[in-house]
Order: structure tokens, then sequence, then C-alpha cells
């Protein structure tokens, strides 16, 4: 049974559909990486004032943070995209969504009243306007996709097939 | 019991090809593996070095209020311009008591709730201030940029006072208050002040029209600074910035409006200042 299939991608002869399921969350969570990186690109100082607002990293490593993850998302939305190293992309941005849900729930619970700044924007808001519900679903739901391409990184139309790497 | 003897020609033939042909496969295997690394060094090493070489010129990028090259005469290192009873920003000479109490109003002239804060407690400020009781130190900051539909109202409206503290000082208060009184709303379907208003306003407030003038034409932002061949750094404009930058790190949470009476943050929960008479009670309270 075994022997009919191509050993390089079992999964492909068995259940033709996954790797295409695969692509469409790895472009997803690619294109969320990438326009989250985006977005703040444009205005690092404020970056820096969002990371700042959640009183969590000393002023230097709030200062790096708020200046390194803007680019560090882009890259990382990029390999997606592309489909390069998807295992691996999947794993860091995955770490990066379980830290900003850190960051998040612990600002949640000290009081703070913040935006998540997680798209641009950030810092203090009117305290009826947080949204930390939301933006722990939101991330939650991301941390479960990269999950899931973690342990299935196949995917249709990348460069981790085109270039036939191992994964 | 000996089972090779057994085998015939054929058998043993298809065996020595299996065999290879699994050695061939593990060594496809190593190539690829070794392949894969190989492309996984290069391309993580270029990652690594765009990371660095980025936050490095970040991070140099950042000039701090001391550095600044252009800063409102006697405006503070925390970015604040004070204003004493004369009325004159930055004025060294300002006739104060000598326990004045000295109240920082950290605003955005976009944002809203300032203007609701210089409504209720603008008046009461002024008298303050006029009376010698306190000092009062205004801290422009630019925080609402992305909010003000592409044309950057938030760093307009802070670098024009900045102008108008250093080259119309007595005119700055009537004009930090005309930039209130005449605020737009944050909303992104509203016409923002133009350059050419907000010259208006200060013309307004009392400042000389030499002065104005550098506004309504731009170049109070240094838009013209290849015509005129004036550097960037000959605007208000990194002076803000870095105020900007400076409050942030100052008061690790810049909200707007932040006002901070002798050194410490006013809890909004104990002073509530949208109630008249509350804030003029915690400055009371902080003189002792």
């Amino acid at each position: 049974m075994r022997a009919a299939t191509d050993p390089s991608q079992p999964i492909v002869a068995t259940r033709p559909v996954c790797p295409w399921v695969a692509t469409a969350l790895r472009v997803g969570l690619g294109a969320v990486a990438l326009v989250a990186g985006l977005a703040k690109l444009s205005d690092l100082p404020e970056s820096v004032r969002a990371v700042r607002a959640y009183q969590l990293l000393p002023e230097g490593l709030a200062v790096l943070t708020g200046n390194a993850l803007p680019l560090v998302e882009v890259i990382l939305g990029v390999l997606l995209v592309l489909g390069l190293f998807t295992r691996v992309s999947a794993a860091a941005f995955g770490l990066m969504l379980v830290a900003f849900c850190i960051g998040i729930g612990s600002a949640w619970a000290r009081g703070l009243a913040i935006e998540c700044g997680c798209f641009g924007g950030g810092g203090v808001i009117d305290p009826a306007n947080t949204s930390y519900v939301l933006d722990l679903l939101r991330d939650v739901a991301l941390i479960t996709v990269a999950a899931v391409l973690v342990r299935r990184p196949h995917s249709r139309l990348s460069l981790d097939s085109a270039l036939d790497l191992s994964l | 019991m000996s089972t090779p003897d057994r085998l015939t020609k054929t058998q043993r033939r298809d065996e020595a090809r299996a065999a290879a042909l699994k050695l061939r496969e593990q060594q496809q295997r190593t190539a690829k593996r070794q392949r894969t690394i190989a492309i996984a060094v290069a391309v993580g090493g270029v990652i690594v070095l765009a990371v660095v070489i980025w936050t490095i010129f970040a991070q140099g990028n950042r000039s701090s209020l001391a550095d600044v090259a252009l800063r409102p005469a006697g405006s503070t290192l925390s970015g604040g311009i004070p204003v004493g009873a004369d009325g004159v920003a930055g004025s060294t000479a300002t006739p104060a008591a000598a326990d004045a109490v000295v109240v920082a109003v950290y605003s955005d002239y976009l944002c809203p709730i300032c203007g609701v804060f210089e409504q209720t407690n603008g008046a009461t400020l002024d008298q303050l201030r006029q009376s010698g009781e306190i000092v009062v130190e205004y801290h422009p900051v630019s925080i609402l940029d992305r909010s003000s539909g592409g044309t950057a109202y938030s760093t307009r409206s802070a670098t024009a006072a900045a102008l108008v503290a250093a080259q119309a000082p007595e005119a700055f208060v009537d004009f930090h208050n005309a930039l209130f009184t005449n605020q737009p709303v944050e909303t992104s379907d509203t016409p923002y002040l133009t350059d050419a208003q907000i010259a208006d306003l200060a013309r307004t407030a009392g400042v000389p029209d030499a002065v104005a003038a550098t506004i309504e034409s731009g170049e109070y932002l240094g838009t013209q600074a290849d015509a005129a061949g004036k550097p960037l750094d000959q605007t208000y404009v990194p002076w803000v910035l870095a105020a900007t930058e400076q409050a942030s790190k100052d008061l690790g949470q810049l909200g707007t409006p932040t006002i901070v009476i002798d050194g410490k943050v006013l809890d909004t929960k104990q002073y509530n200042w949208q109630e008249p008479g509350q804030l003029a009670q915690a400055i009371a309270d902080a003189k002792g």
C-alpha cells in the first residue's frame, strides 16, 4: 500500500485535498503577518510607543522590540506566502503570537487600557474601547493555523516543494 | 540450512538491485538534507543580517531632545514649553512664586479629550498661572497622525506651536487655545486644517505676519528645504518627534491628555478633571 505512494509526500497520495488546504492556511497566515508588519513599518516611533504601553519590557528592550518587530513580521509573512521553510516560519510566527497573547492577557489582567497595536496604532485608549477578548480570540485562531502548518507543512504552490526541500 | 545457496541467480540479482536502490535513496535523502541546510543557512543569514542592520539603523535614527539642533528657546529637555505669569513661552525670567507648582499638560492638538480638557480647565490654568501660583508646561506631542486622513495634522499643528513658541512666544498661549477651539474632528472624512488655516489662527492670536507666512507656505515643515537649500533640521519637526518620544519614555504610557503636577501624574480617578474645580483641587493639594 505504502509502496504505491511517493515516499516523500505520503499525504498527497492518500489525502489529495490536504496540500491545498495547507496552501490556503499558509497564504492566509502569511498575509496577516505581512499586513501587520507593513502597518507598523510606516511609523516606527509609534511601534515603539505601542510596545512601551504594555509596560512589560525594560526601556532598552521595548525600543528594540518596537523597531525590529515590524520587519520580522514582514519577513515571516513573505516566507509564509512564498512557502519557503513553511514549518520553521509557521513555528516562529506561532511563538510570536503566543508572546502577543501573553502581553495582551497581562495588560488586561493589570487593568491597563491600551490598544493592542497589532496592526499599527497602539497606546492608551478609553477603557470602554479596549478589545482584549477579540484580540485574544484572533490570536488564538492564528496560533491554531500556525500549529496545523507545523504539523502539515507540505502545501501546493510553495517554494518548499519547488526547491524540493526536506521539511 | 544454507539459504543463500538455494537462491537462484535472478533472486540474487534482485536483492543486489534492491540494496543498490536503497543506498541510492539514502544518498539522495542526505543530498536533499544537505541542500536544504545550505539554503536555510543562506536565507537565514540574509534575514538575520537584514534585521540587525535595520535595527541598528532604526536605533541610530532616534535623536534625543538634547541632540535636536533647533529647540524652542526656553523649552525643557523633557519637551515642555513653560509659561509663567507673564504669558510668554519659555521666558527664562518667568515671574512666578518660588513655590509655584509646575503643571505639565501633554496633549495632541487632534485629540478630542484634550479639547475637552482645555475647554474645562483652560481658564483655570490661565488664571492660576497669571497669579503666579503655577507654571504651565505645555507638551505638544504628535501621536495621532494616523487618524488625520493622511494630512499629518498632529505633527503639523505641534510643529506650528513649537514655531510660535520660538518666534512669537508672547502669542503662544493664545495660539495654543485657538488650535483647540478650532480643533478638527478625529475622523477620516472631515477636512483637517490646512497650513493656510493654521496660519490664519496664528495671525489672529497675534503672531507676526512674517512668522505666520512660513506656516502658510509650508516652510515650517521644511517642505521647501530643497528650493531654499534649507536643511530639514532647520524646522521644529525633529523637535516635535523627539519631544513625543521623550514624553513616551518619561510617562511609559503616553496617552493624551496626561497632566503631571510637580512630577506626579494626575490620578484621574482621584481628581476627575472633567468636573470643574477638580484640577484646581489637585493643584492646591499638591501645594500642600
